[in-house]
């Protein structure tokens, strides 16, 4: 599911979307043979990759989707309005009134496979670089540890880092020789030559690790002994000059003993065997010698192949030799070496994968074959049954031939004995022969008019396959093109993921040279440079902080490194394996089941949603529980647009188009103007004050400032009842995070306007002080203990609940929760507000219930936010547990406050 | 309710620990928030981020024979929530009125506030008079003796302050912490050290 990273500034690109969408029928043929059709409302957006269907035009719940970014389409000219979706080997058929409306699908369905699979390519095309990582290759740490180490440099780990190196005997045989091309001969690795049987491809991932994802513990063990140059020279040549002379002696011996056998033969079998070996005739022989050059040839070439490959053993070995004293080009070369080795896998794996396509490919073939021979059978038999029909016809046609000549014929016998009899009979006989040449010719005629009448359909039908076939053909150019840059895709992916891999061993071997370091620091062979400790710890925090994009998330927002630099190695370690943890735990949930289910809600939902078709959003049960969950990310300026144009759509059509352009060119020429307004003063002293954890808005030239302002001033040339209050900046800001300029001014005035109650950011904020005393009863009713408490204590919520209201928690909470406040807030309105600060009231209330005096209650109120963990849980109070929860209760008393405040003339 | 807590006594202790509401008011930018954050977290944003409603905070203060600590208020300063400032100030011992020294707009306005704390709030609120951003004096538009006398007619405590360089920051709030009245003393003073411990830690976060 492509659940695209919400990027800064998507609503633009939402602008130009177009979608189809319509009532089909679907065709669906059963286990039984049954055939149902049913009518489904389908729709398809330029967002997603999916067509969905529901079953009615407003539905917010699909039925069900198919992923058409791997879909091929076809339609049968025959059958009208029809056509069919081919993906991931299912079969959707449909059907539409007309085949223009056919049409019009298809070309639709094309274009969404079309541009999903661009976003892909694109998607691929700025995938991570991870060269960087690579880039930076342990060479440095390798120098650092290697050179002031007595023993060989070979050692050193910095090889590791290649795939080649797949089991652990390997590891220890590497650690050993000098050689990459570690050998079975080694003693210690025929110790457990049961483990060599690991597969070759789990084994890229066991190589430090057993397979209980535990650290070998021969993994950190230093080989025994060292082997001497002339050892392994002596190793190598008997193993290089072995494998030949055994291919040989195998030739040979599998020659003889074909030629024992022909001997042996008469001997065992029969007694003239002696004479049938003498009695081979001269092309027996010719045949047997010839299969004895071919095999002597055999023979010649592995030799050839086993001589080469001495040979180029030997000039390696000879390399080696020669360079021995000079570690610097000895390790040089072996890098290269394993660099080859590293290549030769990498084609060796893709080389399997290729086989193993093929193989697949070959199957399926097969499968064709046997269905194909199948049909074959089927067709062959329906031919015999139709045979035999015929014949059985046939029979039964001349028996009743023969019955009608005989009846003739008796009939003539009588007619020549009685002719009364033949006056009936014989005008009869000839009637009937009459009738037929009748029927004949009838029906040949009939037959001419069906052939006349055909030709015009067989024409029609002609033209229909003649587009059915340039349809297929376009079809086939597009699905080609797709394969191909998928292929190219995947070829990418396994380069990276190879790099990656490459990557993680260095790191991994690295790290276990730290460990193995500390495992046994005594022992020689084995002292670290104290450098290499620290430059490890430097790289690794470098890492994550290195570009600056990892410094702000998606949205903007600084990413607070509650970690301060410590000396302490145990305090770093900890608080890595807790981001770690955070990491594997995302990642985690973001695979899971439940939140692809969710994601694919949302995108079922906005398909057939989108601002230019609106359905009945506001009164959808489904809806308010899916908004409830929250919106993903990347879709909610979308949502956010389809939710304020709801609200605001009347006053869109009666403002007009370039509203929004009007109020800012008033804003303009009034600031021109130089009349002083001190809600434009005001609205310029928090522009850069708004929102300072943003990167978008942290200072006066930041990139949203501007559309800031832009909103602001609209707005309070829009609404000058209310002007400018502060917290509207928030309200603007949160927006424009999520919306373009002119959505978030209207989003502006959906909150102001129509979520908020009247006069919550007017002068007086008689509405919000009402809603304070509101709030106040409520929490007398739903949370009695507290209230009781709070009373005890002379505590006033408002004094910090207000904010709260003005800012639907801006000021509180972390984004990522506010940010889904408000989802439900532009849906639901200002209830949801008292649902959320009455759940924080109720997360805090056994801690609040702790504090025995005023200050600490005030200073436990003013951390609440310390005690929401997510989202999910604050919610779950919020909707659930603090049900029933209705808006009358609320409008009652806000109405009741408003006259009270209204009439003591507003004093808190 | 302001006299229980000022009497709250830590028992054991060889100093007690008095409470005070301590409350900021001032038009909206003059610093209100930074001088809070200063004082308490020895930070220093160049963008502080406007206060809604208002913010509380708690800070302590050591004197010579108590621990003072402050439960701060910040208010929000733009004029609409003026009707609000009531509900913050209520009960406060004492209050600090902010304005800012390049804006004379603010220092008429700081003198209304001093004007609505002397008729309304506890007739023995501790007030103090800060003329904030001391570091751009070369922008003053308020001159200092003008302010120091109009401090001194109404028996304020005054000084200019700068939330940027610290400067002044944690005298004023020691200079009303001084003011406070704090309940017959109990025991022996203790040394020099502890009581001065915190206030060097304070002066050392600033100086950063």
């Amino acid at each position: 599911m492509s659940a695209a990273p919400g990027t800064i500034s998507p609503p633009a690109r939402e602008l130009k979307t177009s979608a189809i969408c319509g009532y089909l029928h679907r065709i669906e043929v059963r286990s039984i043979g049954l055939i149902t059709r049913r009518r489904y409302w389908f729709a398809l957006c330029d967002s997603t990759p999916y067509l969905y269907w529901y079953k009615d035009s407003d539905d917010i719940k699909c039925i069900g989707r198919v992923s058409l970014s791997g879909a091929a389409f076809t339609y049968d000219p025959r059958e009208k309005g029809r056509f069919e979706i081919h993906s991931n080997n299912e079969v959707i058929a449909l059907e539409c009134s007309s085949d223009k409306q056919r049409n019009e699908w298809m070309k639709a369905l094309q274009s969404t496979r079309k541009r999903s699979w661009k976003a892909t390519k694109s998607k691929s095309d700025s995938s991570l670089d991870i060269s960087s990582l690579t880039g930076r290759n342990s060479s440095s740490v390798l120098e650092e540890c290697s050179s002031p180490s007595p023993v060989p440099p070979p050692r050193s780990p910095k090889p590791k880092k290649r795939t080649q190196f797949l089991t652990e005997e390997e590891t220890d045989a590497e650690t050993s020789s000098d050689v990459p091309h570690s050998s079975e001969e080694t003693a210690e690795v025929v110790e457990d030559t049961d483990n060599t049987k690991i597969p070759a491809e789990g084994s890229a991932t066991e190589w430090y690790l057993n397979p209980n994802g535990q650290l070998n513990e021969r993994s950190l063990q230093m080989p025994k002994t060292i082997e001497s140059p002339e050892t392994v020279l002596k190793r190598l040549a008997d193993q290089s000059i072995e494998a030949p002379f055994r291919a040989i002696r195998r030739n040979l011996s599998t020659w003889s003993r074909s030629r024992q056998n022909t001997s042996d033969e008469p001997v065992v079998g029969s007694r003239k065997g002696t004479v049938s070996s003498v009695d081979l005739t001269p092309e027996e022989k010719v045949i047997e010698l010839s299969d004895k050059v071919s095999s002597l040839e055999e023979v010649v070439d592995s030799l050839r192949a086993a001589l080469l490959l001495a040979q180029r053993n030997n000039e390696a070995l000879q390399k080696i030799e020669d360079m021995g004293d000079n570690k610097e080009e000895m390790r040089e070369y072996i890098l290269e070496k394993e660099r080859q080795v590293t290549e030769l896998h990498i084609s060796n794996s893709m080389n399997a994968r290729r086989v193993r396509d093929l193989e697949d490919q070959n199957v399926r073939l097969e499968d064709t074959i046997n269905d194909l021979q199948q049909s074959v059978e089927a067709f062959r038999e329906s031919l015999r049954t139709k045979e035999e029909l015929i014949l059985r016809m046939c029979e039964e046609e001349n028996r009743e031939d023969l019955l009608g000549s005989i009846s003739e014929r008796s009939s003539n016998i009588p007619a020549d004995a009685n002719g009364l009899v033949s006056d009936v009979e014989v005008p009869e006989g000839i009637l009937v022969d009459v009738s037929s040449v009748d029927c004949e010719e009838a029906t040949r005629k009939v037959l001419d008019e069906e052939n006349v009448r055909d030709i015009g359909e067989l024409q029609d039908l002609v033209e229909g396959y003649r587009t059915q076939n340039q349809f297929l053909n376009a079809e086939i150019v597009q699905l080609h093109a797709i394969t191909q840059s998928l292929e190219d895709r995947e070829k990418k992916l396994i380069r990276q993921n190879f790099d990656l891999e490459a990557c993680y061993y260095q790191l991994k071997s690295r790290y276990l040279m730290v460990l193995n370091h500390f495992k046994s620091p005594t022992k020689p062979g084995k002292i670290m440079e104290p450098g290499v400790l620290k430059e490890l710890l430097e790289e690794s925090a470098r890492t994550p902080r290195e570009s600056q994009q990892n410094l702000t998330d998606q949205l903007g927002f600084y990413k607070k490194d509650d970690f301060s630099e410590s000396d302490d190695l145990l305090d770093t370690a900890t608080f890595y394996m807790k981001k770690a943890g955070d990491v594997v735990e995302a990642t985690k949930l973001e695979q899971s089941e439940e939140y692809m289910k969710w994601l694919q809600s949302w995108d079922a939902f906005l398909v057939n949603n989108t601002v230019s078709r609106q359905t009945a959003i506001m009164s959808s049960p489904d809806l308010k529980t899916l908004i409830r969950t929250g919106v993903p990310p990347a879709y909610r300026g979308r949502v956010w647009k389809i939710i304020v144009t709801h609200w605001v759509k009347d006053k869109q059509a009666e403002l007009g188009n370039g509203y929004y352009q009007s109020m800012l060119r008033k804003a303009g020429t009034k600031k021109q103007d130089g009349s002083y307004d001190a809600a434009i003063k005001q609205i310029d002293l928090d522009l850069a004050r708004t929102l300072p954890t943003n990167k978008l808005f942290d200072e006066p030239d930041s990139a949203n400032i501007e559309k800031l302002r832009n909103v602001l001033y609209a707005f309070r040339y829009h609404n000058s009842h209310v002007g400018y209050c502060q917290g509207l900046n928030r309200l603007a800001a949160i927006a424009l995070l999520n919306l373009d300029e002119q959505d978030s001014f209207w989003f502006l005035v959906a909150c102001v306007e129509h979520l908020q109650p009247e006069g919550y950011y007017t002068s007086s904020l008689i509405g919000a002080v009402a809603d304070q005393k509101v709030l106040r009863d409520l929490v007398a009713e739903k949370l009695p203990k507290l209230a009781a408490h709070l009373r005890a204590l002379e505590v006033d919520l408002s004094l910090f609940a207000l904010s709260w209201f003005l800012t639907c928690f801006v000021d509180v909470l972390p984004h990522s929760i506010y940010l889904t406040i408000f989802d439900a807030f532009l849906y639901e309105g200002n209830k949801v507000l008292f649902r959320f600060a009455l759940a924080l009231f109720k997360i805090c209330e056994p801690h609040v219930l702790q504090c025995k005096t005023i200050g600490t209650v005030h200073q436990c109120l003013s951390k609440a936010q310390e005690h929401i963990i997510d989202f999910k849980s604050l919610a779950q109070v919020a909707f659930n547990e603090l049900n029933p929860f209705p808006q009358k209760t609320i409008e009652t008393k806000r109405q009741l406050y408003l006259t009270q405040l209204k009439d003591t003339g507003h004093c808190m | 309710m302001a006299a229980r807590n000022a009497g709250t006594a830590r028992p054991g202790g060889p100093n007690r620990t008095c409470q005070f509401k301590l409350v900021l008011l001032g038009e909206s930018a003059v610093g209100k928030s930074s001088l809070v954050l200063r004082f308490v977290k020895g930070q220093f944003h160049e963008y502080q981020e406007s206060t809604i409603g208002a913010a509380f905070l708690t800070q302590t203060v050591c004197l010579d024979d108590a621990t003072i600590k402050f439960e701060i208020w910040d208010t929000a300063g733009q004029e609409r929530y003026h009707s609000l400032a009531p509900m913050y100030y209520r009960g406060a011992q004492a209050a600090i009125v902010v304005y800012d020294i390049t804006n004379q707009e603010s220092f008429q306005k700081a003198k209304n506030w001093v004007k609505e704390l002397q008729r309304q709030a506890s007739p023995n609120i501790v007030m103090a008079l800060a003329g904030n951003k001391a570091d751009v004096a070369n922008k003053r538009t308020v001159e200092y003796e003008e302010a120091n006398a109009y401090a001194e007619d109404n028996a304020l405590l005054f000084m200019e302050t700068s939330a940027k360089t610290s400067m002044n920051v944690n005298d004023i709030f020691m200079a009303i912490a001084k003011k406070l009245p704090i309940g017959p003393a109990q025991g022996e003073p203790t040394g020099t050290v502890d009581m001065n411990q915190p206030q060097q830690q304070q002066k050392g976060s600033c100086c950063k």
